[in-house]
């Protein structure tokens, strides 16, 4: 069976992005697609994905808020971060949960970015 | 750290670090292991403010739960200190940490090592190539120069440029001279002129006439600054960037300053450069002029040989694409554009056609963006022949084209490469040649009977001109002068395994088409 994922951004584009290389190149099934904190956390509860990606900036609850609110009720929740934010957020995020992160800009035109995004994926299926 | 030097820490997991110096002090010391080697704090150790220690905390942590399930390649990078840039110039570039995790062999995190690694030496190693490859550009500008403008021209030029150079060198050792015997009392390089009787006299090699009244450094602001627009101007670009150099280095001694002498020793070196490069570019001028056909060709190669000696030592796959690129364009550099036919045999064209008092359009097409030059220079003694035949005997005077109705004179020059074979086409719009008066010609010439002469058909008749005894002596008619060249032409092309056609009609103009193998083969399938 097809793996799932949900994909959260704030931006549309990056979002249809994702889900393309989701969907086309490693074979996912894109449960849903949310452009906020909120809608990442009811998204989860609805879909029990196996995968989340999750942006850190984003409108009404951010990426951090609801990676710990996702965590406390899923402890076993995969999250990929993926940010243009480096740095003392993304040390945190990681800290509270997150499995693994991806840095924007999201260049799916280049081979070592998708060798390192896929690679990161598995990764991130492997764990428990 | 002090920042210069580049080394190895060991980050143990408690957040202390250990210097390679210490550890290296506790591996020799004699009789075996001694006191333990000295830890100190990690803020101490890489000079961190109370923030990045804090944050340095949180890594090290993260790295210590994760490392087990994160690759390296995302922990890493997230390591609060990448680079260190603590006493170093921006040429220097900073001392670049890389991070590695010791683990024994249950996969437990023992330490984490950190190579420092100074990126200075690597820094001018990626400037050492930059400015190779800057220069290997310039020189092919170079080549392009010398290809893209007449010889002649280029020659005047490069001969102007080299007693414009001669002139300033002379005047920077004059003022060198007269400032060393007078001191500090010599007037400046910018204030009014030394010795002017003297200056005048030495210079009369200098194209321009002096002014007495200019200052040294005026004179030579001129000359260079002359060199410089000229150089520009036919695109030879490294000949300008270096006079561009020695104006600068002029420029700046307006206002002596503690680093004035520098500057001096540097526009001496800088004028002997120029020197260096017009004589580089006077030796290549030489080759054309005296090499005849060929010589673009042997100019070409010889400049390519040079770029691959100089590149000799880089391995081609290292460079980067666009050096690559640069190096591949030299290997086409005997691929030349069509353009050069039309300024190759178009300036012959304009010279006949000028001393006849006619005027005639050269037009060049191809059906190709590379002309080999081997393919026409191989038969350019019958081209030249056929040209100066067409503007001489086939091209009307200008009051006779008036009274025929035409307007200018056209001579077309098409080049078409085709997979076995090569045309060069060449038709005028001129009076043309009448198949009759040929053949009467021949007869009369005894070198053909008259029943045989009006057995051939128009095309044979007209092959007639191309015998070498059908030469005529008299006076303007339609064949008249048709002599010797023609026939060295058929012989020229036939000797290199090529047809020489010929059609025309009177009042029609006249059309040659010379018929070669492909490159490399001798002889037409």
């Amino acid at each position: 069976m097809d793996k799932t994922v949900v994909i959260v951004d704030d931006s549309k584009f990056q979002t249809m992005q994702l889900g393309r290389f989701f969907a086309d190149v490693m074979g996912f099934k894109v449960a849903a697609t949310g452009e906020n904190g909120e809608e990442a956390v009811e998204m989860y509860r609805a879909h029990k994905p196996d995968l989340i990606t999750m942006d850190l900036t984003m409108p009404k609850l951010d990426g951090r808020g609801a990676l710990s609110l996702i965590m406390k009720e899923f402890p076993d929740a995969r999250v990929l971060v993926i940010s243009a934010v480096k740095g003392p957020l993304l040390l945190e995020c990681l800290a509270i949960g997150a499995k693994s992160y991806v840095e924007k800009p999201l260049r799916f035109d280049k081979d070592d970015f998708v060798r390192d995004f896929k690679a990161t994926v598995a990764e991130i299926l492997q764990s428990p | 750290m002090d920042a210069g030097s580049a080394g190895f820490f060991l980050i143990h997991l408690d957040g202390t670090v250990t210097s390679s110096a210490a550890l290296a002090g506790q591996l020799s010391a004699a009789g075996g292991p001694g006191a333990p080697a000295a830890r100190i704090p990690l803020n101490k150790a890489f000079g961190l403010n109370a923030e990045q220690e804090l944050q340095f905390g949180k890594w090290l942590d993260l790295v210590g739960k994760r490392h087990r399930d994160m690759r390296w390649d995302k922990l890493a990078p997230l390591a609060p200190v990448q680079e260190i840039w603590s006493g170093r110039k921006e040429d220097e570039g900073p001392v670049r940490l890389a991070y590695r995790k010791l683990e024994d062999g249950n996969g437990n995190l023992i330490a984490i090592a950190v190579f420092a690694i100074d990126t200075a030496p690597s820094r001018a190693m990626v400037r050492q190539l930059e400015e190779e490859r800057e220069r290997h550009k310039l020189e092919i500008r170079d080549v392009l120069a010398l290809a893209a403008n007449p010889p002649e021209t280029v020659g005047a030029f490069l001969e102007d440029a080299r007693m414009r150079l001669e002139g300033a060198r002379r005047e920077w050792e004059r003022f060198l001279a007269s400032r060393a015997r007078a001191g500090e009392n010599q007037p400046g390089l910018w204030q009014g002129s030394v010795a002017k009787s003297e200056s005048v006299a030495e210079s009369v090699g200098t194209a321009e006439s002096i002014s007495a009244d200019e200052s040294a450094g005026q004179r030579l602001f001129r000359e260079l600054h002359m060199v410089k627009g000229n150089a520009g101007a036919f695109g030879f670009e490294s000949l300008a960037a270096g006079a561009q150099e020695s104006e600068d280095l002029l420029e700046a001694l307006k206002h002596p300053t503690a680093g004035s002498e520098r500057t001096s020793s540097r526009l001496t070196a800088s004028l002997a450069g120029l020197r260096m490069q017009l004589d580089e570019l006077i030796r290549a001028m030489k080759l054309i002029a005296g090499e005849g056909q060929d010589a673009m060709t042997r100019i070409l190669k010889w400049k390519l040989d040079r770029l691959v000696a100089g590149s000799a030592e880089l391995d081609p796959a290292r460079l980067e694409p666009p050096l690559r690129a640069v190096i591949e364009a030299t290997r086409k550099l005997p691929f030349l554009s069509p353009a050069y036919l039309a300024r190759k045999y178009g300036n012959l064209v304009e010279r006949i056609a000028h001393n006849l008092g006619k005027q005639v359009n050269f037009r060049v097409t191809s059906n190709t963006g590379d002309v080999h030059p081997e393919s026409f220079s191989r038969v350019d003694e019958a081209l030249v022949h056929i040209l100066r035949n067409m503007v001489d005997h086939g091209i009307e005077s200008p009051a006779e084209r008036e009274a025929a109705g035409k307007g200018e004179a056209e001579i077309g020059f098409e080049y078409v490469a085709e997979e076995d074979r090569i045309f060069l086409r060449i038709r005028d719009d001129g009076r043309g040649m009448d198949p009759a008066v040929i053949a009467d010609r021949g007869v009369a010439l005894g070198l053909l009977s008259r029943a045989d002469a009006d057995a051939l058909d128009d095309v044979g008749k007209l092959g007639l001109i191309f015998l070498e005894r059908f030469t005529t002596r008299q006076e303007a008619d339609m064949v008249s002068g048709r002599g010797l060249g023609l026939a060295l032409a058929a012989r020229c092309v036939s000797d290199r395994g090529g047809n020489l056609y010929v059609y025309s009609r009177p009042g029609e103009g006249t059309r040659f088409a010379i018929e070669l193998p492909p490159l490399g083969q001798k002889k037409l399938p």
